[in-house]
């Protein structure tokens, strides 16, 4: 394995403890729902069950002895990333209600707004926008037109 | 004689405009994320129709081969492979491009793939009743070695600990198991949801891992998403020649392995390439640069994708079994046409198939200036695209891609959570590729120990059904020797460092 000590490291054992209990908590999880399926349908899940019990186990031991630590990351703009993934989330679920298109415009001149991070002037706000409509209408035309997918309308203008 | 006449009717003006047509439309839509090489072909049978079959079968098969290295592009320039077959090209592609070199990676990954389709398209040519009789001696047993054959993968594909490699491929294991179960039709680990009911889509949580990610790494720091090149190089061929030349054993060793696997049905261009770039690292002189930019990476997974696609026409015309998902569209465009497959295809229907094979070969040649052109342009304005426009654009291509693979925004939701966790878990050591496999291999493994088992209930053997054939204990031993040999390798360097730390010291 390739999970020897590394002498260079100076990440945190705590994590790869919390992975690991994450790991049991996910097997324990999985080989308890198992418990009403089959006897066909469950044996594959319960064996997989039981190796992630296992592996879950090795972490932590692991991790105690000072074998398993996670790298430091490099510092970034955390409130960016969540509104990204914020935003992403909602767009993902407001889909069906806003409808495609609406949804995907709203989304994405939000996202145009948290991926910038030089200052704004009003000529780059416009070719910006501009280009991000022409790209989602290409797209919107191809999926929908060429490729007959069917793309949701939106129940709220329904 | 006659064989080589009827490869030459694929030179025809016609033959060859649909070549050069299929292989761009094939690349372009290979590039996009959640638009596989299987949609591809699928989207574009219709236009087939009212063509002659052997036309038909060319601009099918352009498309094919054209999408499968249309994925590389989108795997080196934004880290999100355009279909599954170039995951392992993220590996190496991605961090050439971050460094620069991705005018390099795209014209190594054009390269290969020409290379690789080749190798396929010859396969196909010379060997394919032969190779089809090996592919018919797989039962159910040998496809659950042939899994647990790949997991052993993970070792090479885990970077940092193999532990938490194994921890992510069960994860993925456990994902492939939600909805109905592939024997016995029970519901698993679908709490009562309609919509787990028909599980985890591959493809779309191959996005959401790899897509998600970038997208969140992309808004962390303002610093430029690709180093851009210093100057104008081109397409830097003659750097790209000569690193194919040093890598000449690694690619015929990629294509190879790439024809085979092809031509066992159900295993994919996805695990071709897998096993390729592990073989590839096992046997580099450099594998510690591996995952780090090393063009090796990119010279495996590309030539064995694209001889995926010659290797799984094999089966599909000789045994009527298809070898991959786009395989499988294409004998359905077959039948429409009123064509049998089978040793016919070879006698009486030698015209067409002989000409739909020198198509093939002239669209993988094809791809070389096209896929130059292409690569060149996708780079450049990848590169020049600001974040601000680049962002939207990509969340917008994989929110638009993953509902497009069944119609049904809760893949997306699936994609976007995935896509999450997997950023967590690769801050924390699990990284996305393991899971891949997981996800990938897991019906495939289950489907083959679950029928094993009932075969030796009923022959009242499970231990004989499992052990006792040759062709299953030949992948018990290679898979024991591949899980064996990275131990053997750390233990030699290990006491390899002690030496010299000894000899040093005294």
């Amino acid at each position: 394995m390739n999970s020897r000590p590394d002498l260079h490291s100076s990440g945190s054992a705590g994590v790869s403890i919390a992975l690991g209990l994450a790991t049991v908590v996910l097997a324990a999880g999985a080989l308890w729902f198992a418990r009403d399926m089959s006897m066909l349908a469950a044996i594959f899940p319960r064996t997989i069950g039981v190796l992630l019990l296992i592996f879950g186990c090795c972490l932590v031991v692991q991790a105690l002895r000072g074998r398993e630590r996670v790298s430091p990351q490099a510092p970034g703009h955390w409130g960016r990333q969540l509104a990204l993934v914020v935003i992403v989330l909602a767009w993902s679920l407001t889909l069906k209600w806003l409808g495609f298109l609406a949804s995907s415009v709203l989304a994405c001149v939000l996202l145009m707004g948290i991926a910038h991070f030089h200052a704004w002037s009003a000529r780059r706000v416009v070719v910006y926008l501009v280009t991000l409509l022409l790209i989602i209408a290409g797209f919107y035309g191809l999926f929908a037109g060429l490729l007959n997918v069917p793309l949701p309308r939106g129940r709220f203008w329904s | 004689m006659e064989t080589l006449g009827f490869m030459l009717a694929a030179l025809s003006p016609f033959n060859l405009l649909l070549a050069v047509a299929g292989v761009a439309a094939g690349i372009i839509i290979g590039s996009l994320p959640g638009l596989s090489a299987t949609m591809a072909v699928a989207v574009l049978v219709p236009v087939t129709f009212g063509m002659p079959t052997e036309s038909a079968l060319i601009l099918l098969g352009a498309i094919y081969t054209g999408a499968i290295y249309g994925g590389s592009y989108a795997a080196i320039l934004v880290n999100t492979p355009g279909t599954p077959s170039a995951i392992a090209t993220t590996f190496d592609g991605y961090p050439m491009a971050r460094r620069g070199d991705g005018d390099l990676a795209v014209t190594l990954s054009t390269l290969s793939s020409v290379i690789g389709g080749l190798v396929g398209g010859l396969a196909l040519f010379c060997l394919a009743p032969l190779l089809a009789l090996v592919a018919l001696k797989f039962g159910p047993v040998e496809y659950f070695w042939l899994a647990i054959f790949g997991l052993t993968l993970i070792s090479s594909l885990s970077e940092g600990s193999t532990l938490k490699g194994f921890i992510g491929a069960g994860i993925g294991l456990l994902l492939s198991t939600v909805g109905v179960a592939v024997v016995g039709g029970d519901t698993r680990y679908t709490f009562g949801s309609q919509f787990l009911l028909g599980g985890v889509e591959t493809i779309s949580a191959l996005i959401g891992l790899y897509c998600i990610p970038v997208l969140i790494e992309l808004v962390a720091t303002p610093s430029e998403h690709l180093k851009p090149p210093e100057a104008s190089r081109g397409v830097r061929f003659r750097e790209g020649v000569t690193l194919m030349f040093r890598g000449k054993w690694n690619a015929l060793r990629s294509a190879i392995i790439g024809t085979i696997v092809a031509i066992l049905p159900g295993a994919g261009g996805s695990i071709a390439s897998l096993v390729s770039y592990s073989e590839a690292r096992r046997a580099s002189p450099r594998s510690e640069q591996f995952g780090k930019g090393e063009p090796d990476g990119i010279i495996a997974t590309e030539t064995a994708n694209n001889a995926t696609v010659g290797g799984g026409f094999i089966p599909t015309f000789v045994l009527g079994i298809p070898g991959t998902p786009p395989d499988a569209v294409i004998l359905g465009a077959l039948l429409v046409q009123g064509f049998r497959t089978g040793p016919e295809m070879f006698t009486t229907n030698a015209s067409v198939t002989y000409t739909f094979m020198g198509g093939l070969l002239v669209a993988t040649v094809l791809m070389l200036p096209i896929g130059l052109l292409i690569g060149r342009y996708a780079f450049k304005s990848i590169v020049s695209v600001p974040k601000a426009i680049l962002v939207p654009t990509i969340a917008f291509m994989t929110i638009i891609g993953t509902y497009a693979i069944r119609n049904n925004p809760f893949d997306v939701v699936v994609m976007v959570v995935l896509g999450v966790a997997g950023w967590l878990l690769a801050r924390w050591g699990i990284k996305p590729s393991p899971i891949v496999l997981g996800l990938i291999l897991g019906p495939i493994a289950e489907q083959g120990f679950v029928q094993g088992y009932l075969m030796g209930n009923a022959t009242g053997s499970v231990a004989g059904v499992f052990f006792g054939r040759p062709l299953s204990l030949g992948i018990i031993a290679l898979t024991v020797l591949f899980a064996l040999y990275p131990l053997w390798s750390a233990r030699r360097k290990r006491t390899q460092g002690e030496v010299v730390a000894h000899e040093q010291s005294t």
